[in-house]
């Protein structure tokens, strides 16, 4: 058994510990409900400009007209990777990396390069490490509540790089924010994007106003834009909610282990207090005869 | 009547059955009434004037101020996909007025281009937070 003095140090180091994970479990709730109001809030409006950006991928005038919506051949695929800044958020970071590392052996299978656009240091430090990627750039700043502004210059690189054929397609990696305990790591193709075989053929007769150039040029980047921005949206509610789950159970378990240790540090006084009586009695005993 | 939704980046402004949209693009305003064909255009600058049924008088009209976005209708279904939208009862007309206002007066005081696109946008913007604080104001009359 061991001695008391160590018990002792054990149980005063956990609590320590456990006195900064309860504090980050509970920063992580409060900036947790505003980053899930936000993401939810505009979800609506990416579910339509998505419903939208299919409609549009679905007709062939589009697809003659719109740069953005050519299909060509993947030799260069980009992955806009969503992580986040700081660690200790459960398994957060590492779902969407076993993402990231599933499509880079497929495009290593299939002869194609990789490139990445890190948003947030985690995905970036990973991709570092990694010989056959190309990291293209690392965006770390968008704090706890981006802004659009905060997003343009990443939307323009992606489109510029498409534009002159650098890229042949990109693929946005980032967690869905599901519930406080659900969090999906998800994949999707941000352009261009792909055929949905239900709306291809029923819109043929769609009129543009006031031509079909105009329409495009003008909302074309708003709603890639708008794929792009709630997938950040969802990144930042499901790590916030993730650290806090993450955080929690690291509480409970100091709250656990210092239980074990103080039921064990009890029964170390205790023998330690019965020998020694035993032995003083013994004394007496002793002197007696 | 059809179906009207007013998508925002805040949530769903307006989501119900409407006799009537008049919307502003960029050819200028368009009204839509059921049956419509279907259509996908550009919504710019300007007021969405909103008459939930067919004999409402111009005083009961709904009125948002919109920034620019995208329109689409389809089996009388009306998407007006915009980053934000205020609605009349929202907008404090004295507060309006004084943002328009201090627009205007960047506007003037705009030095380069740059400066003067960006002040001309939020003359634009303003401008039309004040026009619906005003149709509000006269319906209340």
């Amino acid at each position: 058994m061991a001695s008391t003095i160590v018990l002792k140090r054990r149980i005063n180091s956990i609590r320590n510990t456990r006195q900064i994970t309860k504090a980050m479990e509970l920063v992580a709730a409060s900036k947790m409900r505003r980053a899930q109001e936000q993401a939810l809030r505009s979800r609506d409006y990416q579910e339509a400009t998505l419903s939208l950006l299919y409609r549009f991928s679905g007709m062939k005038e589009v697809e003659l007209r719109q740069p953005l919506f050519y299909r060509r051949k993947v030799q260069n695929r980009l992955y806009v990777l969503v992580t986040s800044n700081s660690g200790l958020a459960g398994a957060y970071n590492a779902n969407v990396l076993k993402l990231l590392t599933q499509g880079l052996r497929d495009d290593r299978d299939k002869g194609a390069k990789s490139k990445v656009i890190a948003i947030g240091n985690r995905g970036a430090q990973f991709c570092r490490r990694l010989s056959e990627v190309d990291l293209l750039a690392v965006y770390s700043n968008f704090g706890d509540h981006p802004t659009a502004n905060d997003l343009r210059p990443l939307l323009n690189t992606i489109v510029d790089k498409f534009l002159k054929e650098e890229i042949d397609e990109v693929v946005m990696l980032y967690t869905k924010f599901q519930s406080n305990l659900v969090q999906v790591a998800t994949q999707s193709v941000l352009m261009p994007r792909p055929i949905d075989d239900e709306g291809a053929t029923s819109h043929d007769f769609t009129n543009f106003e006031p031509d079909t150039d105009t329409v495009l040029f003008h909302s074309t980047l708003r709603l890639i834009e708008a794929q792009l921005w709630q997938a950040v949206l969802e990144g930042l509610a499901s790590e916030q909610s993730a650290r806090m789950i993450a955080m929690k159970n690291a509480s409970d378990n100091a709250s656990d282990l210092i239980e074990d240790y103080t039921l064990e540090f009890n029964t170390a006084r205790q023998a330690a207090i019965t020998q020694e009586l035993a032995e003083i009695s013994g004394g007496v005993e002793a002197l007696k005869d | 009547m059809f179906h009207l939704q007013l998508v925002t980046l805040t949530g769903i402004k307006y989501d119900q059955d409407v006799s009537e949209v008049i919307l502003p693009t960029l050819d200028g305003q368009i009204g839509i009434l059921t049956d419509h064909m279907p259509l996908i255009s550009v919504a710019t600058v300007g007021v969405i004037s909103i008459r939930r049924n067919p004999h409402d008088p111009e005083r009961e009209l709904d009125h948002f101020a919109v920034y620019g976005g995208v329109i689409e209708f389809d089996k009388n279904n009306l998407k007006v996909i915009v980053d934000e939208a205020d609605a009349a009862d929202s907008i404090n007309e004295a507060e309006a007025e004084r943002a328009f206002a201090e627009a205007q007066r960047m506007k003037a005081e705009a030095k380069d281009a740059v400066s003067l696109e960006r002040a001309q946008a939020l003359v634009d913007r303003r401008s039309v937070r004040l026009q619906v604080a005003n149709l509000k104001r006269r319906h209340q009359r």
